[in-house]
């Protein structure tokens, strides 16, 4: 009986061993299914261009390397008709950047013609034609 | 031939014309929608494929205008509207346009989240299998883009709107 004790004890703590990497296990995948929730339900998986497919193009990195001083209208300071100019006139370039894109969530984009699952016989023939 | 007959002739003959009417009306539907699945079917990857560019474009849309939105809330709408109340210059339709920015860029950013959900569960459906049901999403994820549209839109039209107001203001001092 007493050679069999230290046997015992080796088995004992292999089990707790097992136990603890199992509920390592099981706390790294709760934690994780809880943050890929997080992350799907607020939203922020639809934002995050570092997703395969979804990366930035090279016009896109080029820009946000561009160290061009960016412009902050200052809280302080004299309002004047030539700060207001200058204000103008710096809006005016992000608007422009704003309407670089025309139509925004073009509805076209998503008609049947586009998919040309159109059930008018000339889009249906045409779009056909082309596969 | 007594009056009850004539009336009772003449409304079997309406009921018939009625429902020959609404068959006519049915048919060409119903035709219509099968033709609509047979071709989804037939380019289900094809649709995948351009949905999936779709996702991908929107992202950058996404990304790009709601950048600007902040950049024009934070360095130019806001900072504007605190000088004016320092200096007791303030103005209502100025704040009036800020609170309904902040509003709309809220709006437009809840709707994407909600659009983006919808266009990602078109993208996971078996068109192939469900033709029918792929269609009918669809057309709710085009409703949803619309909105998307017309949040855009509303965005763009308060910014001008805030540039004019400040045209204005700068010519009055």
């Amino acid at each position: 009986m007493d050679e069999e004790k230290p046997k015992f004890r080796i088995r004992e703590g292999s089990r707790n061993l097992l136990v603890l990497g199992l509920a390592s296990i099981l706390v790294a995948l709760a934690t994780t299914g809880v943050s890929l929730a997080i992350y799907h339900g607020s939203g922020d998986i639809y934002l995050d261009r570092s997703r395969p497919g979804f990366l930035p193009d090279e016009k896109e990195i080029e820009d946000d390397n561009n160290d061009e001083e960016e412009y902050d209208f200052s809280k302080t300071g004299d309002l004047t008709s030539e700060s207001l100019g200058e204000y103008l006139e710096k809006i005016g370039a992000e608007v422009e950047e704003i309407d670089e894109y025309e139509k925004p969530f073009d509805t076209k984009v998503l008609s049947d013609e586009k998919f040309g699952i159109s059930t008018d016989d000339t889009d249906g023939s045409d779009d056909s034609s082309d596969d | 031939m007594t009056r009850r007959n004539i009336f009772f002739y003449y409304s079997i003959f309406l009921s018939i014309c009625l429902v020959l009417a609404g068959l006519t009306m049915v048919f060409p539907v119903e035709a219509a929608n099968k033709k609509r699945e047979d071709l989804i079917k037939e380019r289900c990857e094809t649709i995948k494929d351009d949905l999936k560019n779709v996702q991908r474009e929107d992202a950058k849309v996404r990304v790009h205008l709601g950048s600007k939105y902040e950049i024009i809330l934070n360095r130019f709408i806001m900072p504007l509207n605190v000088k004016l109340v320092e200096k007791n210059m303030s103005n209502a339709d100025l704040v009036e346009n800020q609170n309904n920015f902040v509003e709309a860029k809220t709006t437009f950013s809840n709707d994407y989240i909600v659009y983006q959900q919808q266009l990602e569960e078109l993208v996971a459906m078996d068109c192939k299998a469900e033709p029918g049901q792929f269609y009918e999403k669809l057309i709710k994820v085009r409703q949803k883009r619309k909105t998307m549209e017309q949040d855009t839109m509303l965005l763009r039209n308060l910014i001008s709107k805030h540039i004019r107001l400040v045209t204005r203001l700068k010519e009055k001092i």
